[in-house]
């Protein structure tokens, strides 16, 4: 991983600076995609965005060494990734952003959900979705959500929602895009938006409690 | 009076005995789960969140076949691919010792064979490179590179034993049979040769696999030719130290360190493979650690694959007098008989044990213990279904421990050691159990009800003692006089008044530092949040220094809260004592000026103090207190205890009081062979409870996971070459949240019937082991006909006649 961290979580800037910064980086990168980037629905004041982190390829001179460049907000925060066209999100996420909440648990399947993120208010298995394809996206991971979201997070610790803990971000993320799009589910609700995680120790159960107890009010 | 650390005289060996010296914090609800906030926003780090500056990743080649050999190998090729460091072959020097106690057999361990016995065992190659894609590509190379020659191969236990299967380890056995044991006790034969009646029973059991969830990946790093550091994902340290100079012979010492595992589930064996490819392959490195990895999480078997046999002798009333089994499968890891000589009074019980040489895999102690319940639970529930009687009442009639029932036990037992002899740990879990699922009215005689939507209802019972019961638990009582040496617990009070408990780290999920903290908190009257774990690593020899045992889930609560209980009163004594001991102040600490101050308490005894929230006072002048945090800041240098498990007589804790039973009511659908259960109750005797929400966790996910086990979960051979053709997470489903759509209710007792501190028994395991065979009943009584494990539709509609 290699991050330009001189301007991380310095002042806002203008929209002006940011994309004329950014144009500098992408060259003929797509205007749109920048502003689709700080523009998207995480509620992101896009007056005063953040100053972008420039990422890029720790290592190119071995396999899968094609690269792109692509520009992207994760947990709020935008990013210049030069990528290899070969990478998943999750490999991004993991490798080059250094977010480790997007876990591995059935090897590129896409049938386990632990490496659940938001991605442009939908979840999706970060292990089936190409970084090249998150040009302009707007990404929350389980990182963001324990920060954003404690009532969710207590909910989840309260009711022993992890055992071994490895799909439990998968399933944080799940649960918030459920919430997000249903404020009050109910048991069927949780079970359609739940039933594609796994959990190996099998905390079921306690994820339906948690989440109803949230929307009781408990 | 009390021993000088709080324990009742003559109870020092006794712990079942021992009371809490405050309950504010070990068995009640709500205490914040200290793992829970990392485990959800990603921040705990499990192996593969891992990186080590400078560390070069390696992965082996994983057979192709069932049963070959490597007839040539050119690594040329694939030796070009960029980033490639190094590709280590079989026959390279130092080649480790690929047998264990001179035996080997799938699931004992290869260092890197040129012939395999499974389908994905790693042999052949290790390929070191800069990065995993590199590795991948220069394997992908390497597999077209390399010639085998295919070998005779077994994947039914039962026909490897027959007279005309050819013998596929000829260079080692002249037979198929790499094991076999005779266990007997009282006089089986006789004792069936007068049974008024007999029932034989035959029952097969396919292969499952542990789908661990995270692949094995271990760092190991050379400190010297001799010597080892490595990071793994592992629950058994003890094995890894100790082992690697076993199958390395050059390495001496090996140093440990622990992640947060990932669901390892018993991952012993796969594991210890990864580990000794890693350890082989950084040999090659100049001293750059290296990371292997093996991403085939799923050829890991539990160990129950094969056939049982049995012919059970028994009375008109129920009353099972004697059986005698013919286990024939992969489990030598298990001993089949340890379920039924614990939890029935059945005196006369024989086992011949038949370990075939077979290519199913490696099977380790995945959730182990389930072919010990279905010898069990088997026995009693085919003689309920011959009498046409209620299982549950079986299950009462012979109830008891080594031969020797109830009552005698109550006598004999609960009262001369102590217990409450007025509790009955299987009476009072089948009453709350058989309340919960409406038993009474729900029960009925096999096959004969069916449902308006045209499904067969049934309900389904099993049943056996909870393990494990004992501090120094192994599964009989004879391995007490084997079991592992167990290393001592430290503990110490910091500068600033925190409790530190020293310990190697085996973190398996269980919630271990809330739940140890609070016996330690109790014990010494701290704060819960002033207690605090530091783990230790680990040298090569078979203890750590400092140990919480090693199988944390498995009997980890029944021997590390014996050794935490009397870990804390020991420590609280030894804050007593410092609270009476003038105080030489020999620099400016704390901005205390130097010199010689009185103690805290002049003039009191440890027993006119004790210790509430952090605070010392004096119990009959209250207001008279310091905090602890004001006695460390002199004497923190000083205030540190260790201790170990009491060395318990192993004949004060032979007899199993605990019990377990649970029930599911399903829906079998005669036209899919698809089992919807409607209803699960788990019933639980934990003796005494620490960490309730942690305790129902082990009994919900055990639910799941023994339904899964029971009904679908099942590995599938292509029999031309024995490879596993589901060996993923889409074609081998492991239970889901909807794969159970009626409600799971779980109960707990506390009957104090265990022999762990304040009468504690594990659970871990338990239930996941025991709901494993569940299902196999409920469909029994469902459709009227037995369908072997697990009970998939395919069997179902076969035993339904529509296969």
């Amino acid at each position: 991983m290699n991050i330009d961290k001189k301007e991380l979580n310095s002042e806002s800037i203008s929209r002006r600076k940011f994309l004329r910064d950014s144009g500098l980086i992408l060259g003929g990168a797509g205007l749109s995609s920048i502003l689709m980037a700080n523009a998207c629905d995480s509620g992101t004041n896009t007056a005063t965005v953040t100053q972008p982190i420039t990422i890029t390829v720790a290592d190119p001179n071995t396999v899968g060494k094609k690269t792109t460049t692509i520009a992207v907000t994760i947990n709020n925060q935008p990013y210049i990734a030069e990528i290899k066209t070969s990478s998943t999100l999750q490999d991004f996420l993991r490798e080059q952003v250094g977010l480790l909440s997007p876990k591995d648990m059935c090897y590129g399947y896409g049938a386990c959900g632990s490496c659940s993120v938001i991605m442009n208010a939908r979840p999706v298995l970060s292990c089936m979705v190409l970084a090249a394809e998150c040009d302009g996206a707007n990404i929350i991971t389980a990182e963001e959500i324990a920060a954003s979201n404690p009532v969710l997070v207590d909910a989840y610790i309260a009711n022993h929602c992890m055992q071994c803990g490895y799909c439990t971000p998968g399933f944080l993320v799940t649960s918030q895009a459920l919430l997000n799009r249903i404020p009050k589910p109910s048991e069927k609700d949780i079970r359609e938006a739940l039933g594609g995680n796994i959990c190996r120790c099998a905390t079921y159960s306690q994820h339906i409690k948690a989440i109803l107890e949230i929307t009781a009010g408990k | 009076m009390t021993t000088y650390y709080g324990i009742k005289d003559g109870e020092e060996y006794k712990p079942w005995l021992w009371s809490l010296s405050s309950a504010q914090y070990a068995g009640k609800h709500g205490l914040t789960r200290r793992d829970g906030l990392a485990k959800c926003n990603g921040t705990a780090v499990y192996a593969r969140d891992f990186q080590m500056a400078g560390a070069l990743c390696a992965k082996s080649m994983e057979a192709p076949y069932a049963h070959a050999k490597i007839l040539s190998m050119d690594t040329a090729r694939a030796a070009t691919v960029p980033g490639v460091r190094k590709i280590i072959k079989y026959d390279d020097p130092p080649i480790g010792v690929a047998s264990f106690d001179g035996q080997r057999y799938p699931g004992a361990l290869p260092t890197l064979p040129s012939e395999n016995w499974w389908a994905g065992e790693i042999c052949g190659a290790i390929v070191v490179a800069d990065n995993e894609m590199a590795c991948d590509e220069a394997l992908k190379i390497l597999y077209q590179d390399t010639e085998w020659e295919k070998l005779p191969f077994h994947l039914d236990c039962e026909r490897a034993l027959a007279s005309d299967a050819a013998v596929i380890y000829p260079d080692l056995l002249k037979n198929n049979i790499y094991d076999e044991e005779i266990e007997e006790y009282g006089d089986v034969d006789s004792a069936l040769q007068s049974s008024p009646n007999t029932i034989d029973v035959v029952i097969r059991q396919t292969a499952d696999s542990a789908a661990v969830v995270q692949g094995a990946c271990d760092f190991v790093k050379y400190l010297h030719d001799d010597e080892i550091e490595y990071w793994g994902n592992h629950e058994t340290h003890f094995l890894f130290t100790s082992y690697t100079p076993v199958f390395l012979p050059w390495i001496k010492r090996v140093t440990g360190h622990g992640f947060v595992n990932a669901g390892v589930f018993g991952h012993v064996w796969g594991g210890l493979a990864n580990h000794l490819m890693a350890a082989r392959a950084a040999k090659e490195t100049n001293g750059r650690p290296v990371k292997h990895l093996f991403d085939s999480a799923f050829y890991w078997l539990g160990d129950e694959v094969g056939t049982y046999k049995a012919t059970i002798g028994y009375k008109d009333n129920g009353e099972v007098t004697a059986v005698k089994y013919h286990h024939i499968n992969t489990g030598a890891l298990a001993d089949q008989l340890t379920q039924i000589r614990q939890s029935c009074k059945c005196e006369n019980i024989y086992s011949k044990k038949t370990f075939p040489c077979q290519n199913l895999g490696a099977y380790h102690c995945y959730r182990h213990g389930a072919n010990m319940v279905l010898t069990h639970v088997e026995t009693f529930n085919q003689v309920a279904n011959e009498l046409k009687m209620d299982p549950t009442q079986v299950a009462l009639i012979n109830d008891g421990s080594l031969g020797h029932d109830m009552a005698w036990i109550t006598e004999n037992i609960k009262k001369v050691q102590g217990f409450d002899a007025s509790r009955d740990s299987l009476k009072e879990c089948l009453a709350i159990g058989k309340e919960a699922i409406g038993w009474d009215t729900k029960w009925h005689q096999p096959g004969i009800k069916k449902l308006e939507n045209g499904s067969y209802h049934g309900i389904g019972f099993v049943w056996s003692h909870t393990w494990y019961h004992r501090p120094n638990d192994s599964n009989e009582p004879d391995d007490l006089k084997n079991r592992l040496p167990w290393g001592p617990l430290g503990l110490a009070v910091d500068a600033f008044g925190k409790v530190i408990v020293l310990g190697d780290n085996v973190e398996q999920g269980v919630n271990r530092d809330t739940t140890y903290a609070s016996i330690i908190a109790d014990e010494m009257g701290m704060k819960l949040e002033d207690v605090a774990f530091k783990f230790a690593n680990e040298p090569a020899e078979q203890r750590t220094p400092f140990d919480f045992h090693s199988h944390a889930d498995s009997r980890g609560m029944t021997t590390n809260s014996t050794m935490l209980g009397r870990l804390g009163k020991k420590a609280k004594d030894m804050v007593l004592s410092f609270a009476m001991q003038p105080r030489v102040i020999a620099g400016g600490w704390g901005g205390i000026t130097p010199g010689n101050y009185p103690p805290l308490f002049p003039n009191k005894q440890p027993e006119e103090l004790d210790i509430k929230d952090s605070v010392i006072y004096e119990i009959a002048n209250p207001a008279n207190q310091a905090t602890v945090a004001d006695l460390a800041a002199v004497f923190h240098t000083k205030m540190f205890v260790w201790d170990m498990v009491p060395d318990i007589d192993p004949e004060l804790q032979t007899f199993s009081m605990g019990r377990q039973c649970h029930f599911m009511e399903v829906e079998v659908d005669p036209e899919t062979g698809k089992v919807k259960v409607e209803k699960l109750v788990i019933v639980n005797d934990a003796g005494r409870l620490i960490s309730p929400e942690t305790y129902a966790g082990q009994q919900y996910g055990g639910a799941y996971m023994g339904f899964g086990r029971s009904t679908f979960e099942e590995v599938i051979f292509d029999p031309t070459d024995g490879v596993r053709l589901n060996d993923d997470l889409i074609s081998y489903p492991v239970p889901v949240m909807n794969d159970i759509e009626g409600p799971i209710v779980c109960h707990q007792i506390e009957t104090g019937l265990g022999y762990a501190a304040y009468g504690m028994i594990g659970v871990g395991e338990n239930i996941g082991a025991c709901v494993a065979n569940l299902s196999r009943y409920a469909v029994h009584n469902a459709i009227g006909k037995w369908v072997d494990l697990c009970t998939s539709p395919k069997k179902i509609l076969e035993a339904l006649g529509k296969g």
